[in-house]
């Protein structure tokens, strides 16, 4: 067959229709790819070269009310490597290059973080091995080392940012302050409570890298800034916070306790130390014991002989008695069966209701207390807030157990008069005091007092929560005045006294229920009061579990302890000392005089 | 419509022996244009201009890639710059934060041979009268610290503690070494806290106050003997 390439026009005319042919090829790709395709295929090119690295915010500041940190959040990196780059880690040594690999990188690094090169070399090593781009080198150190780190220029090491929860004060207030957990949401305590507004929003930076990973200087970046949690401010008072938890861990020891917490609050309900012993550090979570609440607000325990204040006021507001009513208290009393008596045998007592209180009666109790129906206590005892939630919605918070009074026993009539038969959280029973400090009115327990805004100042979190009138303030006031004789030498709790200020409490030593045993073992010893009495500023309520050495009774192993708290809150609050004596009623009666009435 | 192209076809041939004997008569009108006759500057001028264009725009898009590329590298020398000092910054305040936590301060206080005040007298400050003298309640004992961590991240701290709630009184952390130490526990992991902080347990010295003790029990024992009744029914 002829070709026809022999002729030079022939083949001329065939290479410039083939040429063209292919022209028109390239002409039809490069409008495809410039035109038609352009958009798509410069962004195809820009996403290999575009990495994307998350900003992490950092979770926002917990405060105490004078502005100490309580929790922080600082900037840490976390070291990775690629061990197949690493391994071709070369260094000048004695003025040669020489290739010293995972083992020279790995010392390198641990001489800067102050770790044993052996175990930075470990996962390298294992790495290499199976020939695995990515592993762990070490986590959590300050940016200023990563610093030092990327200056050696190791091949395949790499800094992730991240964020690492830091409590300076750590121990004395870990339970209440709580911890993050590893997935950086609050495991406990206010870290869990307010999770929402400390968490913060992580940004994300983008940037034009080369295939090697450099950044291209002149590419593109942006940055959507991380937006950062939101401060917490508490109304704790963080120099009485540490005080009370000193000495929670003072009093567990002298005692030879199980547990102790302590509870101070100012007359508006603003906690301001609440202290839990033994503790833990939240610093260093794995080694943490396993109860990690904060007992004030989780622990529940009969209240004893402090929930006889309810009864009190309860007979007072209803006027079926006053501080001077006369009870006759027999040696022994016998009720639905049971025989009681005190805890101290006594002959027949002459006592003024303000004596039953101040000598911790049991009996004049049931007997001055049987006047008033279970189901009145019932509702004074839900209006001083017991049987419920405080509000604050701290997490693991328990609202006690009260039963209904138609489902109380035949002796549990009588035994929740003196408070025994029911439980309550530290932080209940010291709202039964603050309401009566403050002259009767019940007001809303609050734990955090602000909530940080961008422009650094602090908005009132919002509060549904009203204050409860409970009692009239002459009740609350001649309460206030039987509860000053407990502190009397005629009292049960003298050691409660503070030098120079009126102080008005009451003692509890109550039957503690041992959840281990499954029954009743030991006491619960504790002192709730608040001074001065004429002019109350602080309400402390102290409460020791199970005391085994010195003493069992609250007066005497939690009215010290109270008296050195409620002391220092005075001295630090600046309260002057009381100008007036205190002028308790009479703890007893002239029977004689009595009959002629 | 065929009949015309057909007429035109038909008179063409006509033409040319009208016309020719004409262009032969005349002189010729047209002929080759010399390059001497084109202005020669006209072209050099227009490729100067071209290359002048080019050459500028090429050179002032160098010049600002070079000013981009620059400034990119200031930028991140800067922020390079801006960082370390706000990790440095970070750095300090969390320091200065676990240096200022209170039982660091009594531990420093207590080294120091500072004591809890037993007796503040408030005073007015309109008329300087005396309102009254209040005395501290915790003067049976020596004041201890007792909330340090027990965890074993910090054994030195328990070290301590132990020290201090035993009535002993801590004295002498080396102030120099302290910071540093706490320091360097708050800025590297776990295993170097661990490290760097029982570094310190040699640090606090401690001297017993025997007599103390003693005067606790005292107060113990002289406290009033009436007891809080409790339940005993059931």
């Amino acid at each position: 067959m002829q070709l026809g390439i022999g002729n030079p026009g022939r083949r001329g005319r065939v290479l410039f229709i083939v040429s063209l042919f292919i022209f028109t090829l390239f002409v039809a790709q490069l409008f495809r790819v410039q035109g038609i395709e352009s958009a798509s295929m410069s962004k195809q090119a820009l996403d290999s070269r575009l990495a994307h690295v998350t900003v992490p915010a950092l979770r926002g500041q917990i405060v105490s009310s004078g502005g100490v940190v309580l929790a922080d959040s600082v900037e840490r990196r976390t070291v990775t490597a690629d061990a197949t780059l690493t391994r071709d880690y070369t260094k000048l040594v004695n003025g040669k290059q020489e290739k010293v690999g995972l083992a020279g990188a790995a010392q390198d690094i641990a001489q800067i973080v102050g770790a044993k090169p052996a175990d930075l070399l470990a996962p390298l090593e294992a790495a290499s091995k199976i020939n695995s781009r990515f592993t762990y080198v070490i986590k959590d150190i300050a940016p200023a080392q990563w610093s030092k780190i990327a200056a050696l220029g190791i091949p395949g090491i790499f800094g992730v940012k991240t964020s690492q929860r830091e409590y300076p004060q750590g121990t004395s207030v870990a339970p209440l302050v709580g911890w993050v957990s590893a997935d950086g949401t609050g495991g406990g305590g206010i870290e869990q409570m307010e999770n929402t507004a400390l968490n913060g929003k992580p940004g994300v930076h983008t940037y034009e890298q080369a295939p090697d990973g450099t950044v291209i200087a002149s590419g593109d970046n942006s940055d959507t800034p991380a937006v950062n949690g939101k401060n917490i401010k508490l109304t704790i008072d963080n120099d009485l916070q540490w005080y009370a938890q000193n000495a929670m861990a003072a009093a567990v020891k002298k005692y030879k306790a199980v547990s102790a917490d302590a509870v101070v609050m100012d007359l508006q309900g603003n906690l301001k130390a609440v202290a839990s012993y033994p503790s833990f550090d939240n610093n260093d979570m794995a080694s943490a014991p396993n109860y990690l609440q904060s007992r004030p607000f989780a622990e529940v325990y009969a209240p004893g002989s402090t929930g006889k204040i309810v009864t009190m006021s309860a007979l007072l507001q209803q006027q079926k008695a006053t501080p001077l009513t006369h009870v006759v208290v027999p040696p022994t009393l016998t009720r639905a069966g049971t025989t009681f008596h005190d805890s101290e045998p006594h002959g027949t007592e002459n006592l003024t209701l303000a004596g039953v209180l101040g000598e911790s009666s049991n009996m004049g109790t049931m007997l001055a207390g049987s006047r008033i129906s279970p189901d009145t206590l019932y509702s004074y005892m839900r209006k001083f807030g017991l049987d419920r939630l405080s509000g604050v919605g701290f997490p693991g918070e328990s609202g006690g157990i009260l039963s209904q009074p138609s489902k109380w026993s035949g002796t549990q009539r009588y035994t929740v008069l003196y408070g025994q038969g029911y439980a309550v959280t530290a932080i209940q029973q010291a709202a039964v005091f603050q309401t009566i400090a403050n002259g009767g009115v019940r007001e809303p327990i609050k734990l955090v007092s602000g909530i940080g805004d961008a422009a650094g100042g602090w908005t009132t979190p919002t509060d549904s929560r009203k204050a409860v009138r409970v009692v009239s303030p002459a009740v609350a006031a001649k309460v206030t005045r039987m509860m000053e004789g407990v502190v009397t030498a005629k009292g049960t709790a003298p050691m409660a006294a503070v030098d120079g200020y009126n102080v008005a409490g009451k003692t509890g030593t109550a039957n503690r229920y041992d959840p281990q045993l499954g029954r009743y073992n030991g006491t619960t010893a504790s002192f709730i009061g608040f001074a001065p009495a004429n002019h109350p500023q602080y309400i402390v309520a102290i409460t020791v579990q199970d005391p085994t050495r010195g003493s069992i009774y609250g007066g005497n192993v939690a009215g010290p302890v109270f008296s050195q708290i409620m002391s220092y809150a005075l001295h630090e609050g600046h309260v002057p000392p009381s100008t007036t004596k205190p002028a308790p009623y009479p703890f007893t009666f002239d029977p004689s005089a009595s009959k002629k009435k | 419509m065929s009949q015309q192209t057909a007429v035109r076809q038909r008179t063409r041939p006509a033409r040319p022996s009208t016309t020719h004997p004409k262009a032969q008569q005349a002189t010729p009108r047209l002929r080759v244009v010399q390059p001497a006759d084109t202005h020669a500057t006209e072209g050099v001028g227009f490729v100067v201009a071209c290359l002048l264009l080019l050459v500028s725009g090429l050179v002032v898009l160098l010049l600002l890639n070079t000013v981009r590329a620059q400034q990119s590298f200031t930028m991140d020398r800067l922020q390079a710059q801006s960082n370390t000092l706000s990790d440095t910054q970070q750095e300090l305040q969390s320091d200065l934060d676990n240096v200022s936590a209170p039982q660091q301060l009594a531990l420093k206080a207590q080294s120091l041979g500072l004591r809890p005040a037993s007796k503040i007298r408030y005073v007015r400050k309109s008329d300087g009268k005396v309102l009254g003298v209040a005395k501290d309640s915790s003067q049976a004992g020596p004041f201890t610290v007792g909330t340090l961590p027990t965890t074993p991240a910090s054994q030195a701290a328990g070290a301590a503690q132990a020290a201090a709630s035993a009535g002993l009184v801590a004295v002498k952390p080396k102030p120099a070494k302290k910071p540093s130490t706490d320091g360097a526990a708050h800025s590297t992991a776990k295993d170097s806290k661990a490290k760097s902080k029982s570094g310190t347990t040699s640090t606090p010295k401690t001297t017993s106050k025997p007599s103390a003790k003693g005067a606790s029990d005292k107060s113990r024992s002289s406290q009033n003997p009436k007891t809080n009744p409790k339940k005993t029914s059931r």
